[in-house]
């Protein structure tokens, strides 16, 4: 294959499976980014007062490790596989949305290389660590540009996994062949649905939260910066995101696992209905115990306590789960392959992690453990131990499936021996350091701190050539592997009655699950699987890249970025507006699936999603107003009757969308039309409004960085607005095609999803017209 | 001897934790590693018998909420000991935590750059403040710790029954600075 016809391929593809290698690759790589930063630091914490690094360049490598590794790394490997294994493993052609698949990893791709980049900023990359504590994070203490765009890059993440877990949750939800029952799904599938709807609530807070602390950087706006309960609000925000992403990355690994263990023990999960209750609680559970990582900022003890007991409360449903996986090797017939090992291995270091994690759920002996070495040592047996090396487990399981070749069994198992031995190696010293704080470049000659120290980084060494291992050996396999048939592990799920390599469609014919748990045969139609390629996910993404890039760099790049990103989207618009890829689209969804269609449902939980947001801020201003003394107001400062003109707009405007949809459900075409051109002008009135009162309060010095009470107010009414302005082009979007005639009385989704979101968006403002203007 | 009772309150939870989480691993483990060696598919094949995973769950679910509640317990009278400062404070101490040092101010005003004395047995109350980015204020050996956040007083209330220097660190990433935010403590 040539150059040119091997980038247009991965260019351009949309297929889930390609998606899948592009997304394992990139994640692969970006861990061996985050492990080099590793090996380079603990190479500089070998010996006290080692002169190696140096206190800039280590808090930077600190940092970027974290951050890349639990955002970029870890929880991305999970999604390369499932990315290829979901759609085989429910029975489907594709993922519901091919294309929104394809833009996810696009920007989750560029949206890495935006964070690497800012090592090259002047004042080098983020060095706050991967927390970003405020007020160390704000301008003030730390000006260095990398902060602010490792910022960006983080909201560009955030939007490629809204897409994903639109994506993912539709898919599950519709998409499964007929006869498999929720409760016949692979425990992988569930692991990525839980994880998808753990992201769905716990990325737009972050997304908040960055954004608040990019406009308090830019425009010393003083949120985070506040002297009253910034640097608190910054905990809250942060770990209402930071304890659901522990769960994020873990659970997909370890609900693998438990596939892998039913696998090689011939045996189906024991309990698999109370694992499932069980990990679905701990969900649950994981929003309302994140104040434990804040038990000593001088909260009040009562929320303490709550929060203690709800945190030890979360380890009874995993030790069900790690319970359900030692008793399915209960008359067993127990093959020891590799991906076993690792399975096994990974359930051991989770039962060390968990016990660990027990010590900081208890308020009194998480006074001292906060900061230390102790919390490093629990943090990485639970997201390396159990999470990675879960993962690992799947790389191997999934290796002859992927590429239709087995791996080297021998050079496996060395890799197994290898890393359990350095993994152990590498973090249990750790716990005996727990008087050592975390994230110091250098220390005293304290002999056992040293001993302890040397033994970590030699461990880290080997840890670090054991994937060297794996790496070689899934490279020198994919010529020389002996070639293997669809199921070479004996295994029971859908995903091994297809060839290996699976065909491009997938699947023949679409199987029948009705009855028994592989599929029997039973046939529905048959249909051409229509590839179509798209270069269009990857230049949007380059675009926004750019864009961002140039903002630090140079102007004439974010103009040049942006005229992309705009041509992309104009691009986009125009092949939906003439439904080029409809036939695909609904060539994939071929079955009676009943009730919601998956374009409205894929709405609904971007609604959620956005509600989350808006949540964020609006929880944020809340915590600021109530501690900020002599807040004057909404009445006294803002014009109540503009606030409310603009209520009866945006009221006026959700009927008029209410009628357009009624309207086309009557198959009147011309009336539709005019309801929604009525909507159209509603909200553009809204716009003008809000314009007309923003530059009045302007030139009355009321302006975004001038104190606390204009910033809040600007940011929640602003990001209101954007979020209108979107509105409006989704609007004049169906506008256009309903003027051409591509809606019916029986076709009309997007006009319905438009509605859901138009009425979303004057929701917003039922709670931000009595916030910002009367109380 | 400890050297302090906050520190002694600590172990003592500390020994707790760390015992139920030997003595629970250790049983677990073995039955998974008999388990892995019992049912080797190279040794022949025993049939028929399933789990009651009902039971099992049931089992486990009332056990550990016994075993997790009951070392709650435990933590929240310790929690209790060592947040709640006693009636007799002998001094009061003001600490503040700024890049990349603690001053203390003693309560005669008179102000210390990164040294603390006072004398043995004395039962200080530390005001803990930040002049500038959130730090952490830790006494290792005394297992005595507080946050200084910017905005807000913490309090931590501590005893010396030891002499000697007592070194302090910062327990939270503050900058350039953070390795070397170190004081001393000593005790007559």
């Amino acid at each position: 294959m040539d150059a040119y016809s091997f980038l247009k391929r991965w260019l351009t593809t949309t297929n889930h499976k390609d998606i899948g290698i592009l997304y394992t690759v990139t994640a692969l790589y970006f861990l061996l980014v985050g492990g080099s930063l590793a090996i380079l630091f603990r190479i500089q914490l070998m010996q006290p007062l080692m002169d190696f690094l140096g206190p800039f360049k280590f808090n930077q490598a600190i940092t970027l490790h974290g951050l890349i590794m639990v955002l970029w790394a870890v929880s991305p490997l999970a999604f390369g596989l499932a990315n290829y294994f979901i759609p085989l493993q429910i029975g489907a052609r594709d993922l519901a949305f091919p294309r929104l698949n394809a833009l996810s990893y696009w920007l989750y791709l560029f949206s890495g290389l935006l964070l690497i980049s800012t090592v090259f900023l002047p004042g080098g990359g983020p060095d706050v660590g991967w927390t970003v504590y405020a007020p160390l994070s704000t301008a003030k203490y730390s000006p260095q540009p990398g902060v602010t765009v490792a910022g960006l890059a983080i909201i560009m993440l955030t939007a490629s996994v809204t897409l994903g877990t639109i994506n993912f949750i539709v898919t599950i939800a519709k998409m499964r062949a007929p006869g498999l029952t929720w409760m016949k799904l692979p425990m992988f599938t569930w692991g990525i649905l839980f994880t998808v709807v753990l992201m769905l609530f716990a990325f737009p807070p972050l997304a908040a939260a960055v954004l608040l602390l990019a406009i308090d950087r830019l425009f010393a706006a003083p949120f985070f910066s506040s002297p009253y309960g910034g640097a608190i609000l910054w905990g809250h925000m942060f770990w209402f995101f930071g304890h659901p992403e522990v769960y994020v990355v873990l659970s997909p690994a370890f609900l693998l696992i438990m596939d892998i263990v039913s696998t090689f023990t011939g045996r189906e999960l024991v309990g698999k209905k109370y694992v499932i209750y069980s990990i679905f609680a701990a969900v649950v559970l994981s929003f309302i115990v994140y104040i434990h990582h804040m038990f000593t900022t001088g909260i009040n003890p009562v929320v303490r306590e709550i929060y203690s007991v709800t945190t030890e409360t979360i380890s009874i449903p995993f030790g069900v789960a790690t319970l359900s996986i030692i008793a399915t090797l209960y008359k067993g017939r127990i093959r020891f392959t590799t991906p076993m090992l690792f399975a096994v291995g990974s359930v051991f270091l989770f039962m060390v992690g968990g016990s660990t994690g027990v010590y900081l759920s208890s308020v009194a002996l998480d006074h001292w453990f906060r900061g230390t070495y102790w919390v490093v040592a629990h943090l990485h047996y639970q997201l390396v131990g159990a999470a990675f090396i879960g993962l690992v487990a799947g790389l191997y399981y999934y290796y002859p499936k992927i590429t239709g070749r087995m791996y080297n069994e021998k050079l496996g198992k060395l890799h197994f021996a290898l890393a359990f031995i350095s993994f152990n190696m590498l973090y249990f010293p750790m716990f005996l350091l727990y008087d050592m704080p975390r994230r110091i470049y250098t220390y005293d000659p304290i002999p056992q701190w040293a001993q302890l120290n040397m033994i970590a980084t030699m461990g880290g060494w080997l840890f670090g050539f054991s994937v060297l291992i794996m790496l070689y050996n899934f490279i020198v396999s994919l010529r020389k592997g002996e070639p293997v048939g669809n199921n070479p592990w004996d295994a029971k799920s859908l995903e091994w009655t297809v060839p290996s390599p699976p065909p491009e469609h997938n699947f023949d014919q679409i199987p029948n699950l009705g009855g028994s748990t592989l599929a029997n045969g039973g046939v529905h139609e048959a249909h051409e699987h229509v590839h179509f390629e798209t270069l269009t996910p990857f230049l949007l993404s380059l675009g926004i890249f750019l864009l961002f890039v140039g903002l630090v760099v140079h102007i004439s790049i974010t103009i040049f970025g942006l005229l992309i990103f705009l041509g992309t989207v104009a691009s986009w618009i125009h092949s939906d507006i003439n439904e080029k890829y409809v036939a695909e689209e609904v060539e994939l969804e071929a079955f009676p699936y009943e009730g919601i269609p998956k374009e409205k449902l894929g709405t609904w939980v971007l609604v959620a999603s956005e509600t989350l947001l808006f949540s964020a801020v609006i929880g944020a201003y809340l915590f600021l107003r109530v501690r900020t003394p002599d807040w004057p107001a909404s009445y006294l400062v803002h014009d109540v009757r503009i606030g409310f003109i603009n209520t009866v707009i945006l009221l006026t405007s959700s009927l008029a969308i209410a009628l357009a949809t009624a309207y086309i459900k009557r198959g009147s075409r011309g009336e539709a039309l005019k309801a929604l051109a009525a909507t159209f002008l509603l909200g553009l009135t809204f716009i003008v409004i809000k314009a007309y009162e923003w530059m009045e309060l302007a030139a009355e010095g009321f302006v975004l960085g001038e104190n606390l009470v204009a910033s809040v107010y600007y940011v929640a009414t602003g990001l209101h607005a954007a979020h209108v302005l979107a509105g409006l082009i989704v609007i004049l979007y169906v506008i256009v095609k309903l003027a051409r005639q591509r809606y019916s009385a029986e076709k009309h989704i997007g006009i319905e999803s438009a509605g859901i979101y138009w009425h979303f968006v004057d929701i917003v403002w039922l709670f931000l017209f009595p916030l910002f203007y009367l109380i | 001897m400890a050297p302090g009772p906050t520190a002694e309150v600590w172990y003592g939870l500390f020994t707790l934790y760390t015992s139920a989480a030997i003595i629970i691993n250790a049983v677990i483990m073995s039955i998974f590693v008999i388990l892995l060696l019992k049912y080797r598919a190279s040794k022949a094949a025993e049939e028929g018998g399933q789990i009651d995973a009902k039971k099992l769950a049931l089992v486990f679910v009332v056990l550990s909420a016994v075993i997790f509640y009951s070392l709650e317990f435990y933590t929240l009278s310790a929690m209790d000991f060592i947040e709640t400062p006693p009636e007799d404070i002998d001094m009061v101490i003001e600490v503040q935590g700024l890049q990349w040092t603690w001053k203390f101010i003693y309560p005669n005003g008179t102000e210390s750059i990164g040294t603390l004395r006072i004398p043995r047995g004395t039962t200080v109350l530390f005001k803990v403040v930040s002049l500038d980015v959130h730090h952490k204020f830790g006494i290792p050996d005394l297992k005595a710790s507080i946050d200084a956040v910017p905005g807000q007083t913490n309090y931590l209330w501590v005893r010396f029954d030891q002499p000697g220097e007592y070194v302090v660190r910062c327990y939270e990433l503050c900058g350039v600075g953070h390795a070397n935010m170190v004081a001393t403590i000593i005790v007559e």
